[in-house]
């Protein structure tokens, strides 16, 4: 880990924000799941309507790829300048010797300049936040066992939603595919700004009905989101501990669970998704 | 005659103890086939079966043969598969084998594996099958996770190896080194040095000091030095060293533990690891180096420059050096004047796609060949290499048993002539004559392969890539090469002739692969005919995208589909991957859709 911090600082671009590098060219989360063949296939943007419409009819994004597909729509056909299994060095070994050299760029929305990250210095998808968080030091990341990831800038509130550019160009939300799939098909991250993320139908759920708060406590700002069944469940946000106490539409109660007793702490949501 | 027919009146008793001292599998191979009493009492006597294509025989038959089995050895996958040229599914699995095992030889005791695709399910099967379990050795095997380390771990009492070696494991997490029985172990050689991720230092620890027995220990990159110094205080007799990560601050307690523990270890002979290695942990290993017998820098890209040369100048007894090209001419300069004994020497290319600058040329091949005479196995990525160099080096090292050379650029002439590499592999097979196995590169014309095959006689294994010009090159190789066993060839403009020039070779071989040739669907199913014998393996991938669609429910179902495609009476179409290998098993019943079998 050690290294990685090392070089990344010696390493990381600083270069104004490059409006065609982060231009979005859309893809499903969940259409990069591995076939026998891997094969990867690209949608188009109204495919992606449609789906955000038909959000909530199903649930297990693993059905929706197959059926959607037909026959016409190509793999995509990279062009390969390099011939295949050429030279004959083992996949390991290839990875093995990688591992030092997966940089992909970081760029943040609003952010004036990007940053570098080694994808194979982690050893999955929280590590990398972890670090995301460490090197966007304005970010706080929410810490739950669900499966969407996001960071959180607390100061405006704003919500990044973290986005890959996978081999065929298509922008992913990163977390749908295993940690290995991903440090091989990532080609550069892009923490997009969540009511842009959700306004492209990008933001995809497992269950129905998911509700998004974000919680100011006094002191400190402290963000996350939960599933409408906590009640009563003790949740950990941010590594403080909570009680679920009670849940309306705009407002949810919570106990703070201190190593020296209880408090009692009001949240305001500020923003609500429900999807 | 009259000797013959004295054995006769031998007691089975004495055969077998005459044939006790057969240990060479393909001795036994033979005398099995002297006559039927002879079969009888091998078969029965067998400990160790080597079985060299999984599929040349069928598993069940294979565990009847042998009821007595402690060991067995099987490869799976053609070795191009190692290249991604087999796609994936294309079979190899452990599965039948160790089910087949399990009905019929519950005394395995070790299992080895290369290129095979083995389960959880299948690990889980092997421990509780095999009450003897001892040793389970897996190469460049995948289809398996830790949650099945943790079935080897938690179940084989009598555990003495687990010997994984650039596998392809899904990581679920690091409890499985939890799972080792909690008193003493009988490991004596762990090697998990391909597991990517985390694992938990304190159970490694545990784990070690209840190993009294360990001789070998390969650990992955997630363990850091503080954990390795601790291990190998734990350790002193440890023969066998792969560390994890070589990263420590300077002068850091970590550190200095690590100088004291490696000075402990007097029974060092081999390391390998070195991810990562800072300069300051390298200067912590100078003191063993003088004992050292096997050196593995072949995934430390930071071992180079002065940092290389300051390390090898040490290791006056190496006979075995892996080491990355980034070590340059110079560096290999300096291997050869100091590694004297030295007899196997692989160089890895850093930069897969030449690029960069060169970084080691045939200048540093002819080094180490006047420096180290009793090389005899080489594996050697370069950027170029000349005739005069191949010439040079057949002269310094006569001895040479394996001898690869890839040249990183297809078809690359001799940049000094401009000419074909002919004369140099030439001056290789015909000095060399014991070479076993071959890999060529760079321009190459027939007339390589008219020496190879009239020289190269005690050949077995011979690797083609983007050579020759008619199929009288492939010719003169099956014609010639006597003990050929194995022949791979890609990207080469050999045609049916060559395929069918003498079909009755192939069933002296364990395997031909041929792959972006020029054989067409006519010649293989010809082949097919003729040999019975053989099975004759196509795969063509846009199958795979059929059977993708197959799979998505979009095209109906056809179900003669592979019949519909090789009989629709276009033969002349070109074979894109050809696999042919004896066996007697039959067909493949496991071939996926997209192998088909003529």
């Amino acid at each position: 880990m050690s290294v990685e911090t090392e070089r990344s600082s010696t390493e990381s671009d600083v270069s104004g924000l490059d409006y065609e590098e982060t231009a979005l060219t859309l893809g499903i989360p969940g259409g990069a799941r591995a076939t026998g063949a891997e094969l990867e296939r690209k949608r188009g943007f109204s495919r992606t309507v449609d789906l955000t419409s038909r959000i909530g009819a199903s649930e297990d994004r693993s059905d929706e790829s197959p059926d959607t597909n037909t026959a016409g729509s190509a793999k995509a056909p990279a062009p390969k300048a390099r011939v295949v299994g050429w030279p004959p060095v083992r996949n390991y070994r290839k990875n093995a010797l990688k591992s030092s050299n997966k940089y992909v760029k970081v760029a943040v929305d609003g952010a004036p300049y990007l940053r570098k990250v080694d994808l194979e210095a982690y050893g999955g998808y929280e590590e990398l936040l972890s670090a995301l968080q460490e090197m966007f030091s304005c970010f706080t990341i929410r810490n739950y066992p669900n499966e969407e990831r996001k960071l959180v800038d607390p100061i405006h509130g704003t919500e990044y939603v973290p986005t890959y550019e996978d081999k065929d160009g298509d922008w992913m939300l990163v977390g749908d595919v295993p940690w290995k799939m991903f440090v091989d098909a990532c080609k550069r991250l892009r923490l997009m700004k969540s009511s842009e993320a959700t306004n492209l139908g990008l933001i995809f759920t497992k269950s129905i009905s998911r509700i998004n708060w974000q919680i100011h406590l006094r002191r400190k700002h402290i963000l996350g989101k939960s599933n409408a069944q906590l009640l009563g469940s003790i949740i950990t946000l941010n590594h403080v501990q909570f009680i679920v106490l009670s849940f309306t539409e705009s407002q949810v109660w919570l106990f703070e669970i201190l190593s020296s007793g209880w408090s009692v702490s009001e949240f305001m949501l500020a923003s609500q998704f429900i999807i | 005659m009259k000797v013959q027919s004295a054995m006769f009146y031998f007691p089975e008793e004495v055969i077998e103890h005459i044939f006790s001292f057969l240990t060479h599998h393909p001795d036994r191979n033979t005398v099995s086939t002297v006559c039927k009493a002879w079969y009888k009492i091998e078969r029965l006597s067998r400990c160790e079966v080597f079985v060299g294509n999984c599929y040349a025989i069928r598993p069940d038959r294979a565990a009847a043969r042998f009821p007595g089995l402690r060991s067995l050895t099987l490869k799976g996958k053609p070795h191009f598969a190692d290249f991604d040229l087999v796609p994936p599914d294309w079979g190899g699995l452990a599965g039948p084998w160790i089910e087949a095992m399990a009905r019929s030889c519950p005394n395995l005791e070790e299992l080895r594996m290369k290129r095979m695709v083995v389960s959880d399910e299948s690990l889980e099967l092997l421990v509780h099958a095999f009450p003897n379990f001892k040793a389970l050795v897996l190469v460049s095997c995948e289809g398996f996770s830790t949650d099945g380390l943790a079935a080897v771990a938690r179940s084989c009492k009598s555990l003495r190896e687990l010997d994984l070696q650039e596998n392809e494991i899904e990581d679920r997490g690091p409890r499985w080194l939890n799972s080792f029985p909690d008193m003493c172990t009988s490991l004596v050689s762990l090697n998990f040095a391909c597991l990517k991720g985390e694992v938990n230092l304190k159970s490694l620890e545990r784990l070690v000091c209840r190993s009294p027995n360990l001789k070998c220990l390969r650990l992955n990159r997630a363990v850091p030095v503080e954990t390795l110094a601790k291990i190998m205080n734990q350790c002193p007799n440890l023969e066998d060293l792969g560390t994890g990560s070589l990263l420590a601050d300077q002068f850091s307690e970590a550190y200095v533990s690590l100088i004291s523990a490696l000075q402990k270890c007097k029974k060092l002979r081999s390391l390998s690891g070195f991810w990562d290695a800072s300069p300051l942990c390298l200067l912590a290993v100078y003191p063993i180096c003088a004992n050292l017998t096997g050196l593995n820098l072949s995934y430390a890209p930071t071992v180079q420059g002065q940092d290389f040369i300051n390390l090898i100048q040490h290791c006056v007894k190496l006979l075995r050096l892996w080491v990355l090209d980034s070590v340059g001419d110079k560096g290999l300069a300096v291997v050869a004047s100091a590694c004297k004994e030295l007899q196997e020497l692989r160089v890895f290319p850093s930069d897969l796609f030449a690029a960069g600058p060169a970084t080691v040329t045939e200048e540093g091949l002819v080094a180490i060949s006047t420096g180290c005479p009793k090389l005899n196995s080489l594996l050697y990525f370069c950027h170029s290499m000349t005739n005069s160099a191949l010439i040079t080096v057949s002269k310094n090292c006569p001895n040479f048993t394996r001898f690869r050379l890839c040249i990183l650029e297809p078809r690359k002439p001799d940049p000094a002539t401009n000419e074909p590499l002919d004369e140099g592999f030439g001056a290789v097979v015909k000095t060399c004559k014991n070479l076993r196995r071959f890999s060529i590169s760079g321009l190459l014309t027939d007339q390589v392969f008219y020496y190879i095959g009239k020289y190269a006689k005690a050949l077995e294994m011979l690797s083609i890539a983007f050579a020759g010009d008619t199929d009288q090159g492939m010719t003169y190789v099956l014609n010639g090469c006597k003990n050929l066993r194995k022949l791979e060839i890609r990207d080469c403009p050999f045609g049916d002739g060559a395929l069918l020039a003498d079909v009755t070779k192939y069933e002296t071989m364990r395997s031909l692969w041929m792959s972006s040739c020029d054989i067409s669907l006519r010649g293989c199913k010809a082949l097919a005919t003729k040999m019975p014998s053989l099975n004759v393996e196509i795969i063509n991938e846009w199958e795979a995208e059929m059977e993708e669609n197959l799979n998505n429910g979009v095209a109906e179902v056809i179900s003669n589909n592979n019949n519909k495609h090789i009989n629709n009476g276009n033969d002349e179409r070109k074979v894109e991957k050809l696999y042919v290998y004896r066996t007697v098993g039959g067909p493949r019943t496991d071939a996926p859709d997209f192998v088909w079998t003529l």
